[in-house]
């Protein structure tokens, strides 16, 4: 009875039950599809930020410094070795690959670019060398005197794949070498200025240039990404990792853009919950207070009948727990067909600074169902709990004296 | 309905509901209005009392006061004895559920239950369970002759069908008291005679005590006492006719 009565209220008033439900539910719609436009982008940026770092990397902490010499902190090749043996024996890693980095020139006839060459484990790739390979081929095991260079600077460079292009390095250890390469495929990146930059090599072959054979970091890829945070942390308190003035740093704490982007996203968030929230809360309660205040007499019979005012308001709030249970069901189809609608128009969109577009899409799964639902649920509820609490606790003989 | 109830009515006038100099002032303002001046009353298992008098003369607040829904100014209600005024709110809310059944000049039903399920909505707050649930809602409604429109909600029913089922739930608690506040004032004179009949009835039956307040004429003729109230003062006892 205690539901059968607030159901059967709900049915009582057909044109306010709608009204309701239709703010209700366009407050989950919108909320739907804007949480899983922002978690579909978070998911492409975290796959590209992941593609770049890693989930984790392990070097000296100077390395990680603005503008910092990678060669000037190395890893010896003992302790890499360990380092692998170590991670090797770790069931969360499926993959490491270590790293070096170091400033130089590029030239190509008469062009000469300022890049930045980065060695990197062909055979386990943990930090892709570009999102994709745009023209000819990628780095492979005998891809020792290749390199792979960015659309946008090939473009500068006049360069193609299969062409020779010329390398000036110039460290402290061992002075300016020179070094020529065939340039095996070009990338893309989302970033331009990746693209315009990075030149990607075999780290056999960086560290020939260099003359030694140290690297500057380890990228490590984990099973699971939710693991990142947990794994970095028993890494930190590893006695090899400390022993060796090792610092660990997971792809977020490496990443400002993605703190930045977090943040942004994060205001988004609570600005549309607040929006949608206050929006509902007050659109509902109002729509309560009259509905309510409607059967006020009906209230006064109750009681009157032995109800005890607590039941009478528990009727109220679970006639806007079913209101908002309703509303949000009927939200979440309106979102998703919303969301079907607008991932089939295939809208996509440069961001600033990157070469390629993204496609513009709206995930649908879980983690955007929930904080929608519970969103318009809560903002129900809570909408009723004045109007009920007011109408249970009327005074019975003034709720009967009110006249039909 | 209970064995208590059920037992042949002795009419033992023991005098379950006794009032004591009770007073309901109401503030409009700077004026006070005496809805109830100092009322002494006593009530008793099985009568039937029939109270009229003219509109505002306190009969309705008479019965809220004794059926625990207002509180007094000043006096008391003894329930068995025990001063209802030292009642918290929801043991005062028991004892409308458990010992007192109410019908209302409007009927006052549910419209979102049937006509079963507003007969049933006292028994739930009871807690009965369901087996004594059906047994004496189904009883009551076939002894108010609604088995049949059982399942209608009251928009369907006619004024005297309302008022049955509202007679009905009134009764299905097995209440020592029924409060009832003009319960032909909506009904044609057939109809309001049949219902007085079975209220009637029931009271023999059943032995509860049913305190009528009416300005119906007819009402007046089936009370064991009739009492006439003005300016919130009882004015005369007569002893009934049927």
């Amino acid at each position: 009875m205690w539901l059968k009565i607030p159901l059967r209220n709900l049915s009582r008033n057909f044109r306010r039950t709608a009204l309701s439900l239709a703010i209700i539910g366009l407050g989950t719609a919108m909320t739907f599809v804007v949480f899983g436009f922002v978690y579909s982008s978070i998911d492409i940026i975290q796959n590209s930020l992941l593609g770049r770092y890693g989930n984790i990397q392990i070097a000296r902490k100077p390395v990680w410094e603005e503008n910092a010499k990678e060669l000037s902190y190395p890893i010896s090749s003992d302790a890499l070795s360990e380092l692998k043996d170590m991670l090797g024996r770790n069931p969360e890693v499926e993959k490491v690959s270590s790293q070096i980095s170091f400033t130089g020139l590029l030239l190509s006839g008469n062009s000469s670019k300022p890049v930045k060459f980065v060695g990197i484990d062909t055979e386990n790739e943990v930090v892709s060398y570009g999102d994709s390979i745009a023209k000819g081929e990628g780095l492979g095991a005998s891809s020792n005197n290749s390199v792979l260079v960015g659309e946008s600077l090939a473009s500068e460079l006049g360069v193609s794949p299969g062409g020779q292009i010329r390398l000036i390095v110039e460290t402290e250890e061992s002075g300016r070498t020179f070094g020529e390469r065939i340039v095996a495929g070009l990338y893309t990146a989302q970033s331009e200025e990746v693209e315009k930059r990075q030149v990607y090599l075999p780290i056999s072959s960086a560290q020939e240039l260099v003359g030694n054979d140290v690297v500057g970091r380890l990228a490590i890829e984990l099973r699971n990404r939710g693991s990142t945070d947990r794994v970095a942390g028993d890494l930190r308190e590893n006695k090899e990792i400390s022993s060796l003035s090792l610092g660990v740093r997971t792809w977020k704490q490496l990443s400002s853009f993605y703190k930045m982007l977090s943040n942004f996203f994060g205001l988004i968030f609570g600005f549309l919950v607040v929006v949608v929230s206050v929006l509902v809360f007050f659109i509902v309660l109002q729509v309560l207070t009259m509905s309510f205040l409607e059967r006020i007499r009906e209230v006064g019979t109750i009681r009157a009948l032995g109800t005890r005012s607590g039941e009478v308001f528990r009727m109220f709030v679970s006639e806007s727990f079913l209101l908002g249970m309703a509303g949000a069901v009927l939200g979440l189809v309106f979102g998703v067909l919303l969301a079907f609608g607008f991932n089939s128009l295939g809208i996509n969109w440069t961001p600033p600074g990157s070469v390629e577009p993204v496609i513009l899409t709206v995930k649908m799964g879980w983690a955007n169902v929930w904080p929608p639902v519970l969103l318009s649920l809560v903002a129900t509820v809570v909408s009723s709990f004045y109007p009920a609490y007011r109408t249970a606790r009327t005074d019975i003989v003034e709720t009967l004296r009110v006249e039909e | 309905m209970n064995e208590v109830n059920k037992a042949p009515c002795d009419n033992a006038r023991d005098g379950f509901i006794r009032t004591e100099e009770l007073t309901r002032v109401y503030e409009m303002g700077q004026e006070k209005i005496y809805g109830m001046d100092e009322v002494n009353f006593t009530l008793a298992r099985g009568d039937f009392v029939v109270i009229s008098g003219p509109s505002g003369s306190g009969k309705s607040t008479l019965l809220n006061l004794i059926g625990c829904i207002d509180q007094p100014t000043r006096g008391e209600v003894y329930l068995d004895g025990k001063p209802t005024s030292e009642l918290s709110e929801t043991e005062r809310a028991a004892v409308r559920r458990e010992r007192i059944g109410l019908i209302f000049q409007s009927f006052n039903l549910i419209p979102v239950l049937s006509a079963y399920e507003n007969v049933e909505y006292p028994l739930l707050l009871q807690d009965a369970d369901r087996e004594k649930r059906e047994d004496q809602v189904e009883e009551l409604l076939r002894a108010v002759g609604l088995e049949e429109m059982k399942d209608r909600r009251p928009g369907a029913l006619s004024g005297g069908q309302r008022q049955r089922v509202a007679i009905a739930r009134a009764l299905v608690g097995d209440p020592e008291l029924v409060l009832a506040d003009e319960p032909t004032a909506n009904l044609d004179s057939k109809t309001g005679e049949k219902v007085m009949e079975l209220m009637k009835e029931l009271n023999e039956e059943f032995c509860v005590a049913f305190l009528v307040v009416t300005h119906d004429p007819l009402v007046s003729d089936y009370a064991d006492r009739k009492i006439e109230i003005l300016d919130g003062k009882l004015e005369k006892v007569k002893e009934g006719s049927k």
